[in-house]
């Protein structure tokens, strides 16, 4: 390997040019960004309004009016796919955030800290995580209500153990390492231990975590709305879009078509997309 | 005359707890290091070499005894005291890699122990970085390369240069040399001679390689189960060692002299793995009398003391230096004490 | 006697993330029954490669662009995955450098022992459990009835490796593979596996191979050493020469740079420059050529390959053969 004649190199311009040579991993990432971008202007960009029906145009195969087509209250199924979209992105971004921030502090704090409160941290984590996720899900549901609050806790009820444990395992790695060791040696303080070296250092798999999470919130949010316990109609949701379209799958397939389509090419996104990321963390410690 | 070491340690011990119970990593262990001399560490793995190294960082809280950093008592000082202390001491672990910081270049990694002390201005943290690159023999245009971009050799040489930067005294060098190939080796060795002529460096190296201490170091420390069982100086110990641990230590070492002739012998017998104790249930008296050949009924009622055996040579053992020799009467007298 | 294993051009690539690793690059060896061979050479000169080649243990991505291995004429290379598991304990067998990745934490080593015997329909039941202790004893681990029923935790590093070695003798094979076996043990412990390797070797009219990059090591355990550089054998020695009559001057540098217990005043001469770069083209001549201290004209332009210095020692070097034969007609 070729040095470049001190020329200002960061790990983050490292790590992008290694991510950059990831053809699927950049296409992953810009469709997640395009997803992402949907969602939010969903109600600027949508052509027809989610819930209007229009009993003159059910069942439209694909047109330039109605781009995907529309079901059989005569709805745009485009636009119930950008609203179902913007359901699933909040669900799935927003109950990430949930069990990140709850992940990070219970596994801060048992690695961190070690001893009696790891022990007990970790054997609730331990017991969470052998609910069975969707029962535990639908149960709470249940007891909820349909509200997106609902669904969204719902849905990170259970899943936050996952990012509890890497987060702990994480820190304890960091913690244990020799370069924190040596930094201590050097007179850093605790502040600046964890500021400068653990932080940056246990990114990697947590930002790993964090794309793997959102789509996995994203199908149990589907498959809550598949059993009719998502959010209510006329709210439109992959699930039930996916429900809907199977019913009519033969004489119509476009209605499943649209809907499935898109929802396995956004979890292969995030996969492609996750993957990259993965690579681009384990690099560093490739030789 | 007596000058004041520029490390001391006193009756120095570090017990661990774990589910086995209780055990003494390190164990009542004192020595004395003079400033420009250097004490070399060597011992079985687990004797106790590299908590010895961390006691002395004060990177690990000592259970009981002192250490003493040019005459200042510094065993209980706190975090924010200890800060400009640890400018004059430094170190280099085993694994150059693990203890570069992975997430900064080669080049930041030496600037960064200056930045925590907020040493010069951002210009000349980097100069300073640089040449300190070219002095361990790795390019300065390389300022920008990362740890895991570059060989095995060189991270240990940017390690040695990272410890270097805040100018320190004393530098603890823990297995610092034996993961590398012995080409390698011999480019850091001869890096660690010429640096400590140049900075008048105190080593104190933690190796189980008894062939490298005896070529870098002027004293040297045998350890066995978290005691020392002899001290003295290398001239001494290496051509004549006194304890029976030392013997049968420098006798296994492969060496050119006992390499095989044509058609050598072949073990007769197969010898069975000979156990060493458990540090957790150590054998009465001398904790090397179930492995010591030359053992008798004394070694198992009455645990032997460092004393002097020869021109400056201490052993732990009743029989090192002659049957008759008594302990050294200012020691047993702290034992008992204690 | 014809060589019960003999490596013929061995070379083997790794392809991965559009990289080529050149690991080894026309190996050729043998050892005989009753033999031992040690292979030599600095971290990354491909000894590890090259035993995991000859025991086909070698990962999915690496690929063979030549040579042979032949057992007793049979060319492993060749065989199918279901004849090379056949032949993997009975045929030849390998012992690691670090045990503890190659025991299962949560069973007792008994069991583990028993397991293979079972499975290779060796012996079952009582018997089973006899011939497991039986070979505990045999490697020289005290109370071997009591050891048997105690997890890996519970040993040392040194008697882990002789379990490690206990294990490779169960289907009797005719060739034992050591790599870097005593690397991470202290050196008491080193020399007493050692002596137990050897005496087995002897016992049981085994081969041996056994790789370390400890020259003193292989001259002090083995018969006859090669040494490896660059994915190459540079020279083929016997062991009582290995020390005092190498010819290659990458094997005179290696011995002159291994630090020796009875000569450490002075601090020994590094070999100049950098190791080889095997994700890179090789260069076209000798591997060493751009660190060595003989080099002449030639050196960059072919290859040498192993030749005759004596009748039992070999060099890839043109200086060094040159040399012999010159010192042959001087005689
Ligand atoms: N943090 C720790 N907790 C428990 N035991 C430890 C710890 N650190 C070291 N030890 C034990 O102390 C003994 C000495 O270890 P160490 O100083 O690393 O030995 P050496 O460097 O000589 O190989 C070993 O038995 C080791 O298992
Ligand atoms: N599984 C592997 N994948 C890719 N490269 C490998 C692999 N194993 C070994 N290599 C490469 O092959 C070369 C020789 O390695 P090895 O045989 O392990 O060396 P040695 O055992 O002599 O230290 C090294 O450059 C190493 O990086
Ligand atoms: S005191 Fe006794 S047992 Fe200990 S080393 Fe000396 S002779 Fe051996
Ligand atoms: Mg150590
Ligand atoms: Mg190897």
């Amino acid at each position: 390997m070729s040095m470049p004649t001190l020329k200002k190199r960061t790990m983050a311009t490292l790590m992008w040019g290694r991510f950059r040579r990831n053809r699927a991993a950049v296409l992953g990432g810009a469709f997640v960004l395009f997803l992402i971008l949907c969602a939010i202007l969903a109600p600027v960009i949508a052509p027809y309004s989610y819930m209007q029906s229009n009993f003159l145009a059910t069942y439209q195969s694909p047109s330039w009016q109605h781009w995907f087509g529309t079901d059989e209250l005569g709805r745009d199924m485009l636009s119930r796919l950008l609203f179902s979209l913007r359901t699933a992105s909040l669900i799935g971004f927003g109950a990430e955030a949930v069990e990140l921030t709850l992940g990070l502090l219970v596994g801060a704090i048992a690695g961190y800290l070690g001893g009696a409160a790891d022990t007990i941290l970790m054997r609730v984590v331990d017991v969470v995580y052998g609910f069975p996720s969707l029962l535990f899900a639908i149960i709470l549901v249940v007891m909820l209500g349909h509200s997106l609050f609902a669904i969204l806790i719902a849905v990170a009820a259970t899943s936050w153990v996952t990012m509890a444990r890497i987060v702990r395992s994480q820190v304890i790695v960091v913690k244990q390492s020799d370069y924190i060791a040596a930094a201590r040696g050097m007179g850093a303080n605790w502040w600046q231990i964890l500021r400068r070296y653990v932080l940056p250092n246990s990114l990697g798999p947590i930002a790993v975590t964090v794309t793997f999470g959102i789509p996995a919130n994203m199908m149990v949010e589907s498959a809550l709305s598949l059993l009719g316990l998502g959010v209510q109609p006329p709210t439109p949701s992959w699930g039930a879009l996916i429900a809907n379209g199977e019913q009519a799958m033969f004489s119509f397939p476009y209605l499943l078509a649209f809907p499935a389509v898109t929802f396995a090419m956004t979890l292969l996104a995030f996969t492609f997309f996750g993957d990259g990321l993965r690579n681009v963390f384990d690099s560093k410690s490739m030789h | 005359m007596s000058e004041t070491p520029l490390l001391e340690a006193s009756e120095l011990t570090r017990r661990f707890r774990s589910r086995q119970g209780v055990m003494s990593a390190v164990d009542r262990v004192s020595f004395r290091l003079m400033r420009g001399e250097h004490l070399g560490i060597v011992g079985a793995s687990g004797s106790g070499k590299s908590t010895v190294a961390k006691l002395v960082q004060r990177l690990l809280p000592a259970t009981e005894g002192h250490i003493y950093y040019s005459g200042r008592d510094v065993t209980n000082l706190g975090e924010r005291a200890l800060r400009p202390l640890r400018r004059r001491i430094q170190s280099v672990s085993q694994n150059p890699y693990a203890s570069l910081f992975p997430n900064k270049s080669i080049g930041q990694n030496i600037v960064e122990p200056m930045l925590l002390h907020r040493m010069g201005s951002p210009k000349e943290r980097m100069d300073s970085a640089m040449r300190l690159m070219r002095q361990v023999g790795v390019p300065s245009e390389q300022f920008y390369a990362f740890p895991h971009e570059i060989s095995g050799g060189q991270q240990q040489r940017i390690a040695i240069a990272r410890a270097l930067a805040l100018h320190p005294e004393l530098l603890i060098l823990d297995e610092a040399v034996s993961s590398l190939d012995v080409s390698i080796q011999a480019q850091i060795l001869h890096l660690l001679v010429e640096l400590q002529g140049q900075y008048s460096l105190t080593y104190l190296f933690v190796s189980h390689n008894l062939a490298v201490v005896r070529m870098i170091c002027t004293q040297v420390a045998v350890m066995f189960l978290g005691r020392i069982v002899e001290l003295g100086p290398v001239s001494e110990i290496f051509s004549h060692p006194a304890h029976p641990y030392t013997q049968a230590l420098l006798a296994a070492v492969p060496d050119f002299s006992s390499a095989r002739p044509a058609g050598a012998d072949v073990p007769q017998e197969v010898d069975s793995e000979p156990e060493p104790p458990s540090p957790y249930r150590l054998p009465s008296g001398c904790r090397y009398r179930t492995l010591c050949p030359i053992a008798t009924q004394r070694c198992e009622s009455e645990e032997p003391q460092l004393r002097t055996v020869g021109a400056g040579q201490h052993a732990a053992c009743h029989y090192s230096g002659g049957a008759e020799a008594e302990p050294d009467p200012a020691r047993t007298e702290r034992e008992g004490v204690r | 006697m014809a060589a019960l294993l003999e490596v013929r051009n061995l070379a083997v690539e790794f392809h991965r993330d559009r990289a080529v690793s050149r690991a080894v690059n026309g190996v050729t060896l043998s050892v005989e029954r009753g033999k031992s061979l040690g292979i030599v050479g600095e971290s990354g000169s491909g000894k590890s490669v090259t035993v995991k080649a000859i025991m086909r243990l070698l990962p999915r991505y690496a690929r063979s662009a030549s040579g042979a291995v032949l057992l007793e004429g049979q060319d492993v290379m060749r065989l199918s995955e279901g004849r090379m598991r056949h032949l993997r304990g009975r045929r030849m067998a390998m012992v690691f450098q670090d045990p503890h990745a190659y025991l299962n934490p949560t069973k007792t080593v008994g069991s583990q022992l028993v397991e293979p015997l079972i499975l290779h329909r060796l012996a079952a039941g009582a018997e089973a459990k006899r011939r497991a202790v039986d070979l505990l004893r045999l490697v020289g681990i005290p109370s071997p009835e009591v050891r048997f029923t105690q997890y890996p935790f519970e040993f040392s590093g040194g008697m882990l490796q002789r379990v490690m070695i206990a294990m490779a003798l169960i289907a009797d094979p005719d060739l034992l593979i050591a790599d870097e076996p005593t690397t991470a043990l202290d050196v008491t412990v080193q020399a007493q596996i050692l002596r137990l390797l050897r005496k087995l070797k002897e016992d049981r009219g085994m081969a041996m191979i056994l790789v370390t990059h400890d020259l003193v090591v292989a001259a002090q355990t083995c018969d006859e050493v090669v040494v490896m550089y660059g994915g190459t054998v540079v020279e083929r020695v016997p062991s009582h020469k290995l020390l005092t009559a190498s010819a290659h001057p990458y094997a005179r540098g290696l011995i002159a740079c291994t630090p020796r217990i009875s000569n450490a005043d002075t601090i020994p001469t590094p070999i100049a420059g950098q190791p080889l770069n095997l994700r890179e083209p090789l260069p076209g001549g000798c591997l060493f050529a751009a660190r060595c201290p003989d080099r002449v004209a030639q050196c960059t332009e072919v290859r040498p390959q192993l030749e005759d210095v004596a009748p039992d020692h070999q060099v890839a070097c043109f200086v060094a053969a040159g040399a012999a034969k010159e010192g042959a007609v001087h005689e």
